[in-house]
């Protein structure tokens, strides 16, 4: 229950991460979005009259102010002025005092001369030399305007009006700071925000699932319970059908009784292992060799009674972190498996392969070729374990004791040997 | 031979006491620890006891009897039980429940062979 926790908290933190990510960048991709946009309406307008900004028409006065008695509202912030585009007064890229604010130059290549002059200079941070290098570097020829960031805070267009080329360069340093502002302050929210979601999502998971892990608990500890107080009404009544069988000689109905307690046997022992692989015991680095041939060695009787020889090959000094007694259990279910199944042989294989450990247990069977990843399921049982002892619910345990620790579990059979594989 | 069969289980102590009655052996039952220990009182090779028998400190039990020279076969219902009691007893005398007669005959015979084999190497 701590891992489903964990993923919980894990699972909703992505989402945080992705919502706050999402608004972050529409944000900030719009705000710089917009401030290029501005700056190209600004390159866009010197564009047009070649590299500059217009003269003022004579007699034009700057501060005129409005007319007593203007409604703002009505006929807008200040007089229309043929001057100003929109009628607008001094709002954005076609504002009048943009000619004043900006800083810029524009570099003009003649293509038939060969003449390179700079035609406007309004700017004191780059010299006129390093202007025309700058524009050189980013000239371009071509039928459309060709616009973008350069050296970070400048815009540029480069465009051709008639025989020239031209490059005009404005200074957006300015404009850009409030941008990269909002940025870095979106950042800082941002990581702010993921570190209040992550300790506000600790605190309310522990509330949240601490009736799950209780449940939890109380449903392990009742299936472990259970499964004690099942083992010994089932050793009467295999004594009792002993005494019965001594007294008045074997018949159908004691057959019958035998084979039902030793399926409910199986079934109390499966339910043993199904209630240890939830719980978190100490994990620590097991080597494979001696976990598999160790459940080898304790099955030896079982496998020698069945007339199945096993062969292991296991890779050297491959270890695993888990838990000792969950891998000695996943070992032991799988040599169970191989005594009951297998016609006369078996192998058993450990493998490290790119990076992934790789147990191959496989052994002669009388089934047709396919996959048979259903054996894994809960209660499937495969045609050949007809007459056989068993629930069904052994692999059942391996494949999620073996999800438990982060791998998964594939069989199928080819060739007339069933091939099971854990990939650890 | 005197063998001895202890559980709290009314029925387990009924077929049991049964069972092993073959082979000539005189079986005596016990379901709890006072009357295991008047049972005792006349000895036993063999001594078959659950792990959990009401009022019986266990370890006292079995270290009493490694005096005596009895054998042990401790029935147990889970695995925890033989870490707890390993240094008092071989890998042999634990039987975990379910077993069947079969198994309880086979165990008897590997401990008696077990505590022969011992007593012939001191």
């Amino acid at each position: 229950m701590k891992q489903v926790r964990r993923k919980f908290v894990l699972y909703a933190m992505l989402a945080v991460f992705v919502l706050l990510l999402t608004i972050l960048t529409i944000i900030n991709g719009t705000n710089f979005t917009m401030a290029a946009s501005d700056a190209d309406a600004v390159t866009a307008m010197l564009a047009e009259n070649k590299g500059k900004f217009e003269e003022a028409p004579e007699g034009f006065t700057p501060n005129t102010a409005p007319p007593a008695g203007t409604d703002f509202l009505k006929d807008g912030a200040f007089p229309a002025q043929p001057f100003f585009r929109n009628g607008l007064g001094p709002m954005g890229p076609e504002s009048p005092e943009t000619g004043f604010s900006i800083r810029y130059f524009t570099v003009c290549f003649e293509k038939k001369s060969g003449e390179t002059s700079v035609t406007a200079y309004q700017i004191a941070a780059v010299t006129e030399e390093e202007a025309i290098r700058w524009a050189e570097a980013l000239k371009t020829e071509g039928k459309k305007d060709v616009t973008g960031w350069t050296r970070g805070t400048y815009r540029y267009r480069c465009y051709t009006r008639g025989d020239s080329v031209y490059v005009t360069v404005i200074d957006q340093g300015r404009e850009l700071t409030p941008s990269y502002r909002i940025l870095v302050i979106s950042l800082i929210g941002m990581a702010l925000g993921l570190l209040i979601s992550f300790l506000f999502l600790s605190l309310i998971s522990k509330r949240l699932f601490r009736p799950l892990e209780e449940a939890d608990r109380k449903q392990r500890q009742f299936i472990l319970e259970a499964e004690k107080e099942f083992k010994i009404p089932l050793t009467v009544i295999q004594a009792d059908t002993e005494l019965i069988e001594r007294e008045n000689g074997p018949s159908d109905y004691t057959t019958s009784i035998h084979r039902q307690v030793n399926r409910m046997a199986d079934l109390t022992k499966d339910l043993g292992n199904l209630a240890i692989f939830n719980q978190n015991d100490a994990v620590t680095a097991c080597l494979l060799r001696d976990v598999f041939s160790q459940s080898v060695s304790g099955a030896e009787e079982s496998l020698r009674a069945a007339g199945i020889t096993v062969t292991e090959q296991y890779q050297e000094g491959i270890s695993l972190q888990a838990n000792p007694e969950l891998l000695k259990r996943i070992a032991d279910e799988l040599l169970e498996n191989v005594s009951r199944f297998a016609l006369s042989e078996a192998a058993i294989r450990t493998e490290k392969k790119e990076g992934r450990i790789i147990v191959t247990l496989e052994n002669d069977c009388s089934l047709p070729d396919g996959s048979y990843d259903n054996v894994f399921d809960r209660f499937i049982r495969l045609p050949n374990a007809e007459g056989t002892a068993g629930a069904g619910l052994g692999l059942s345990f391996v494949k999620d004791a073996v999800y438990q620790i982060g791998g998964r579990a594939s069989a199928k059979v080819e060739g007339g040997r069933f091939i099971l594989k854990l990939y650890l | 031979m005197k063998l001895l069969f202890a559980s709290s289980d009314r029925d387990l102590l009924l077929c049991y006491g049964k069972l092993l009655q073959a082979d000539g052996r005189t079986v005596l039952t016990a379901f709890d620890g006072p009357q295991l220990f008047t049972q005792l009182a006349g000895g036993a090779e063999l001594v078959i006891t659950d792990a959990r028998l009401p009022r019986l400190e266990l370890k006292g039990l079995l270290r009493f009897l490694k005096e005596e020279g009895s054998a042990v076969i401790l029935l147990i219902n889970e695995k925890k039980t033989k870490e707890l009691y390993r240094d008092l007893l071989p890998e042999e005398a634990f039987l975990p429940y379910p077993f069947t007669p079969f198994e309880l005959e086979d165990k008897i015979r590997e401990i008696l062979k077990l505590k022969d084999t011992k007593a012939v190497t001191l």
